[in-house]
């Protein structure tokens, strides 16, 4: 927060300093259509896509003990149409129907979806093997696993954006390659 | 429910999908959730057809504008207007219909999803006919539905039918809405005759969530005239027991009253019944009949013209008043109402069925108005529809 504070701050400091400069480079160009110098910055954007707590798994380098780790999730069921067969209705002067007896299935209360930390992490290094598919430094396969390829990977991104070449999915790595951590 | 015609390329999947866009997909994608993917551009499908490419993701299907041509061996793509489509819709494609059914939409005012079709009452006003099949399939799109909606909405409607015909069922995807949506209140439309049974009440009730609120549907202050309006014999003992296990349980209570003949005959003495014996409900709903289904068939007795009424509506709400309890009106246009109970009308109708009359046009009050169901131009209105023109409220 306080570095966020400081960004703004200093942000806000150099407003005058831009519109200045901005001032004075008008007049000599005598150009109407050049965008203004002041770059329109969001303010809200200033904040990082993740703060450092955010990512759980940012020195988990040992991946040994979830390598047998299958997977629990499960694949969609259901669907169908919508379309809701037509009944009979009641007439008016119908007689009031004798109650049924309503049928209860069976109790198969649906089991609520809940990610454990192992599938957390999976998760995380699937989106982050994914943004690398899209940049083209990664051509294995999306599974999940830090493994070499995937270290390379992110080492050489780390490297073209000029951070520590840890092959670690540290917060500035997540933050640069646009991934939000999975929390 | 919205439809959207589409063309099929290749084989999709039938599972309920979440619409999302190539700037939200790495961040939103994860294998247990069905992703349909808005394009824009062959740049992005391409991009797409790379990713899903490489990862080997099964659970991605694109969707891309009539406009643009392009066709995938790997991507399974349908084409339609996007315009239609909004981001984080959760939407269900029928390719024998060719048809993409939204099923639920974030921008919308009110959520409902429909639990079952089938029914244990018979209500002469039902706009949601029941039918006998074996409609579990509802119940696991309905879960699915709550796993792909992306932002709580701060309520959802659970209807049918009947819920409580789900049991337990029920019971697993209340607690599924709650922990996937924990801002969202849930609402479940039932009649309450099973609640009158203790083991279901239980099974249903014991450690519940305290965002639910039951809508429970009374008809009459007497046995009589409620089985006659539900057309089923014993409901209102089993309703009027439903509620006291709802209130012994402490949930909240909504209680909704249709509004047509056999009902409005007995209002003032349903309504002073109501705050004598039921004054824990939260609050009294004054419904509009919605003129489809059943009330078609009993029109006689379901098309009324709400100022005809007026002096039943005053009496009661007075009685409701007195008893402090409050009530709301849904479904009624202000010019269906007197004016000392405009203040208590709300925009009720979903936005996907509702509409406004021509004589809307002028009308001063038409922003503050529940406008009309879509389908009373092919029935009736609650009243002869005119143009308010002097504001009052």
């Amino acid at each position: 927060m306080r570095k966020f504070i400081k960004t703004l701050s200093l942000f806000v400091a150099s407003v005058p300093l831009i519109a200045a400069r901005a001032a004075v480079a008008s007049p000599s160009e005598h150009n109407e259509d050049v965008a203004p110098p002041m770059p329109n910055l969001d303010p809200v954007q200033l904040r990082p896509l993740n703060h450092g707590l955010d990512n759980l798994f940012a020195g988990h380098r040992s991946h040994a003990s979830h390598a047998s780790h299958a997977s629990h999730y499960s694949g969609a069921t259901g669907g169908g149409s919508n379309s809701a067969p037509q009944a009979d209705a009641p007439t008016y002067n119908q007689a009031p129907k004798t109650e049924t007896s309503p049928t209860i299935p069976p109790s198969t209360p649906t089991p609520v979806p809940h990610l454990s930390i192992a599938e957390k992490r999976k998760l995380q290094i699937m989106r982050v093997q994914l943004a690398l598919v899209s940049l083209g430094l990664y051509s294995g396969t999306v599974d999940g696993e830090l493994n070499n390829g995937t270290q390379e990977s992110i080492q050489r991104f780390q490297q073209v954006k000029g951070l520590p070449a840890s092959g670690l999915m540290t917060t500035d790595t997540l933050n640069a390659l646009g991934v939000m951590a999975v929390q | 429910m919205r439809s959207l015609s589409i063309t099929i390329h290749g084989v999709v999947s039938h599972n309920v999908q979440r619409v999302t866009s190539m700037s939200a997909f790495i961040n939103e994608w994860e294998p247990a959730l069905n992703l349909l993917v808005k394009l824009e551009s062959s740049q992005e499908a391409e991009h797409l057809e790379k990713l899903i490419d490489t990862g080997h993701l099964v659970n991605v299907s694109a969707c891309i504008p009539n406009s643009l041509y392009w066709r995938s061996t790997i991507v399974p793509t349908i084409s339609c207007d996007t315009t239609l489509l909004e981001l984080h819709d959760v939407v269900i494609l029928n390719s024998k219909k060719h048809e993409l059914t939204v099923l639920y939409r974030n921008s919308d005012m009110h959520h409902g999803i429909q639990l079952t079709n089938r029914c244990n009452s018979f209500c002469l006003m039902c706009s949601q006919p029941q039918t006998s099949h074996d409609d579990q399939w509802l119940t696991e799109e309905a879960v699915q539905v709550a796993l792909h909606i992306n932002d709580s909405p701060s309520s959802i409607g659970l209807s049918g039918g009947e819920p409580l015909l789900l049991g337990a069922t029920l019971r697993g995807v209340i607690d599924t809405f709650n922990t996937k949506l924990p801002g969202t209140n849930i609402d479940v439309l039932t009649n309450g005759r099973l609640l009158s049974e203790g083991a279901i009440a239980t099974e249903l009730l014991t450690g519940i969530n305290e965002k639910v609120t039951w809508m429970v549907p009374l008809y009459g202050h007497a046995d009589f005239l409620h089985d006659f309006v539900v057309q089923s014999q014993g409901a209102f003992e089993q309703t009027i027991g439903g509620l006291l296990t709802l209130q012994s349980y402490a949930q909240p209570i909504q209680m909704r009253i249709v509004l047509i003949e056999p009902t409005l005959r007995v209002l003032p003495e349903l309504c002073r019944f109501i705050g004598r014996n039921l004054p824990f409900v939260r609050e009294v709903a004054l419904m509009g009949c919605e003129p489809i289904g059943f009330a078609l068939a009993n029109r006689t007795i379901c098309e009324v013209d709400l100022v005809d009424w007026h002096s039943e509506l005053i009496d009661a709400t007075n009685a409701l008043r007195r008893a402090s309890v409050p009530f709301v009106f849904m479904n009624t246009p202000l010019c269906s109402l007197p004016n000392s109970l405009w203040h208590y009308a709300h925009q009720s109708i979903s936005d996907w069925k509702r509409t406004f009359a021509r004589e809307c046009s002028t009308c001063l009050m038409k922003v503050s108005c529940s406008g009309l169901f879509v389908w009373h131009s092919r029935s009736w209105s609650p009243t002869k529809i005119k143009a308010i023109k002097e504001e009052i409220c």
